[in-house]
């Protein structure tokens, strides 16, 4: 009898759920429109592939209510979590163990990809998504233009580079310190502004900042972008075959990937740095601020915080940062040009930030590694070519993962893949026990 | 014996107007409140008494009018000099109507609290109160860099912020949930917290929008208790705007009576209640929509 109830009512789900598939599928599955001999636009029936999808929703939803007792039943479940003290020594001796590691299984040329592209990048978007951490976590101050600090950096390094003749050590801290400045700019006109409109504002200097340097040909040289400028040195030796290199001093024989693991290090030891200052500042008047601006600007206020410095210094800060990381992009590309700093990169930077829960420095590294990787990693998918034929490329399925990524974590973690925050200071314990004790 | 409020007053309002477009929220407002006095601010709703409050913090830029403010004395011919002047302070009175919010707080110590509490929801009860020490920890942490590389002063200023924290947290009984979010507390802990932390930013005038507001006889006896206490240590002048009568007449040494944006009483407690005027604005009227009390306003109104 049960049973027999169990089974009408999947029926009646399936049943809607078809429905709305063949609604919605209508107009986008059962017609397209073809441009026939006269470049007329016909319509082609595609009855057949109509009624698959329907068929397919209806099977699909009719066992999911069957097995799983119906939908929208499982109950938003977010589990406290707390790291385990292990951890933090335990990723850290991962990551400075991975390029050697990966090196000494795969020789030298076969790691290039994943020194590079797995390890310098995403080591890069973990920089990127601490700075912006500072912003959007900590401050709530919601910026859409973060791209626009990592050009800066980027292009700071490209440009002066060549004409000052310094090398990165000396640029690095003056590209973070050029995007610090125009994080000030940007953060003083908007003072007054709070959410959507503090976002829409960002926006819009982001895309002013690509377009300059789109259109500005003389000096950034537009679309095509800038190259040729001096690249990464071990200490004064250049990373090139022949006596002068470095791989000539250290005894080995030349390789492309030694340059990879330096920057590899060189970025690890930066994106360390700034966990490090960032978890201090926590502790600090200053980023206590932040977290009080974000929780209650009035209030704020009525302590006597001055919420124009708070704003400037979390737009600063997050933006040198920025900036930083844009000067090792331009070391890890040799090559700069507007098109690596549009919108969607900002928006991948926030997606970060907002998967891995705002203000949690692990949560904003586990989805950098999570988001950049995997759309990395579907590259590698080839034997998918197999089944769905040679003209398939699983990367341009890229933003429709992150999108299925996003909805899965809305409906699992709402709040981020670390949504707990610990407090930044803490009475003992101890003490507290023995005051309710007694 | 002559009032405090006239011989040594620590906040002087005089004329002070604020208009919104078409309203006149306060209009033409004079009162002194005194050193070491709880003074309170009563008045039926829409009478001006959280306007008044948001000009006296900075919240609000009034339209006309000044407010002197001292933690030292309150002198005539100083107040004028500096009025003439265009300066915002002598280093010791402060003309309110011309500071912002934040300098309010901070270099006038005056502190606030609101009529709908506003804590850090997120942030546990010990960094609420941390954080209205910034003052003193900023100074300590020297732009950070101090506090980045943890030296000792900054250890020490940090300390000793904790500790204050630590007694308030004791003083309001909450010692034992300083841990804890400040948003996940009952509603009458979160208005001694809020309390709390005004106090932390160590102020010479405390203001209390609504304290008693939601809570229980019990409750709101308590925090009589620790409003009483406040002023008997003598650090600290209190200026609240109250409903709860047991509260205002417990605890306060002067009355300021609001209604329709203006002063309609001023005096001590025994003096205000007995006054026609006040009881026919509010103390004797239940509810304002009658149109008895229009008859009654009519009468007793002052003239």
């Amino acid at each position: 009898m049960a049973r027999l109830e169990k089974i009408s009512s999947a029926l009646r789900e399936a049943a809607l759920a078809t429905l709305i598939v063949a609604g919605l599928g209508f107009p986008i599955i059962a017609y397209r429109a073809e441009p026939d001999f006269n470049n007329a636009l016909a319509l082609l029936g595609r009855w057949p592939l109509f009624f698959q999808f329907c068929l397919a929703a209806f099977a699909l939803r009719f066992a999911l209510a069957f097995w799983r007792g119906g939908a929208a039943k499982a109950p938003i479940r977010e589990r406290l979590w707390r790291s385990p003290r292990w951890l933090g020594p335990a990723a850290l001796i991962a990551l400075v163990v991975y390029p050697l590691a990966v090196v000494g299984l795969l020789g030298p040329q076969a790691a290039l990809k994943w020194v590079d592209t797995y390890g310098v990048q995403i080591l890069i978007y973990v920089l990127l998504g601490w700075g912006l951490n500072i912003t959007v976590g900590l401050a709530g101050l919601l910026d859409l233009g973060y791209a626009a600090f990592y050009a800066v950096g980027a292009y700071a390094y490209a440009l002066l580079a060549p004409a000052t003749g310094l090398g990165f050590w000396a640029l690095l801290p003056v590209c973070g310190l050029l995007a610090a400045f125009w994080g000030f700019c940007i953060g003083f006109p908007i003072l007054r502004l709070r959410g959507d409109y503090l976002a829409i504002v960002t926006l819009a200097f982001a895309e002013i900042v690509r377009i300059v340097l789109t259109n500005w040909d003389v000096v950034t040289h537009g679309e095509a972008g800038l190259f040729g400028f001096p690249g990464l040195n071990f200490f004064g030796l250049p990373f090139i075959p022949g006596p002068r290199g470095f791989a000539a001093h250290a005894g080995l024989p030349f390789a492309g990937v030694h340059k990879l693991i330096f920057l590899y290090y060189l970025v690890l030891i930066l994106a360390l740095a700034a966990n490090l200052v960032s978890l201090r500042l926590r502790r600090l008047p200053l980023g206590r601020a932040w977290e009080a601006l974000r929780e209650d600007e009035i209030a704020c206020r009525a302590l006597g915080l001055d919420t124009a410095n708070i704003k400037l210094t979390a737009f600063a800060l997050g933006a040198f940062f920025a900036g930083v990381a844009g000067c090792l992009f331009a070391l890890r590309q040799g090559f700069v040009s507007p098109s690596a700093f549009t919108f969607s990169e900002s928006a991948l930077i926030l997606a970060i930030v907002v998967l891995g829960g705002g203000g949690s420095q692990l949560g904003v590294a586990v989805a950098a590694v999570f988001l950049v990787g995997a759309s990395e990693a579907l590259r590698e998918i080839t034997f998918l070519k197999s089944v769905f034929g040679e003209g398939f490329d699983p990367a341009q399925y890229r933003m429709l993962l992150v999108g299925l990524a996003m909805v899965a974590m809305m409906n699992l973690r709402p709040r981020g893949l670390v949504s707990t925050r610990e407090p930044t200071i803490k009475l003992p314990a101890g003490k507290i026990a023995a005051e309710t004790a007694s | 014996m002559s009032a405090r409020w006239i011989d040594d007053p620590i906040l002087r309002v005089d004329h002070l107007t604020m208009r919104f477009g078409g309203l006149t929220a306060v209009n033409d407002v004079s009162f002194s409140a005194g050193r070491g006095d709880v003074t309170a601010l009563i008045g039926p709703n829409g009478a001006g008494k959280t306007t008044l409050f948001n000009c006296l913090t900075g919240f609000y830029k009034p339209t006309s009018g000044r407010i002197a403010f001292s933690s030292g004395r309150l002198d005539d011919a100083r107040i004028e000099k500096l009025t003439r002047s265009a300066r915002k302070h002598d280093g010791e009175i402060f003309l309110l109507e011309r500071m912002a919010d934040h300098e309010i707080a901070r270099q006038a110590r005056l502190a606030r609290t609101f009529q709908n509490i506003r804590l850090f929801p997120g942030m546990s009860a010990l960094e609420n109160l941390m954080i209205a020490q910034g003052r003193e920890l900023s100074r300590a942490a020297f732009f950070s860099i101090a506090g980045l590389l943890g030296l000792p002063a900054w250890r020490r200023a940090e300390q000793a912020a904790v500790d204050q924290a630590t007694a308030w947290l004791e003083r309001i009984g909450l010692r034992h949930r300083a841990n804890d979010p400040a948003g996940s507390l009952p509603y009458g802990d979160q208005r001694r917290l809020e309390i709390a932390r005004a106090m932390c930013l160590r102020p010479t005038l405390l203001c209390l929008d609504e304290p008693a507001a939601g809570l229980n006889a019990a409750e709101s006896h308590g925090l009589a208790e620790l409003l009483r206490a406040i002023r008997d240590e003598g650090e600290t002048s209190i200026l609240l705007i109250e409903h709860d009568m047991s509260v205002v007449m417990r605890i306060s040494d002067h009355v300021v009576v609001l209604d329709y944006g203006q002063k309609i009483a001023d005096g001590a407690p025994r003096e205000v209640r007995e006054d026609p005027a006040v009881i026919a604005a509010y103390l004797g009227v239940e509810d304002p929509d009658e149109p008895a009390v229009e008859a009654v306003l009519a009468g007793n109104a002052p003239t």
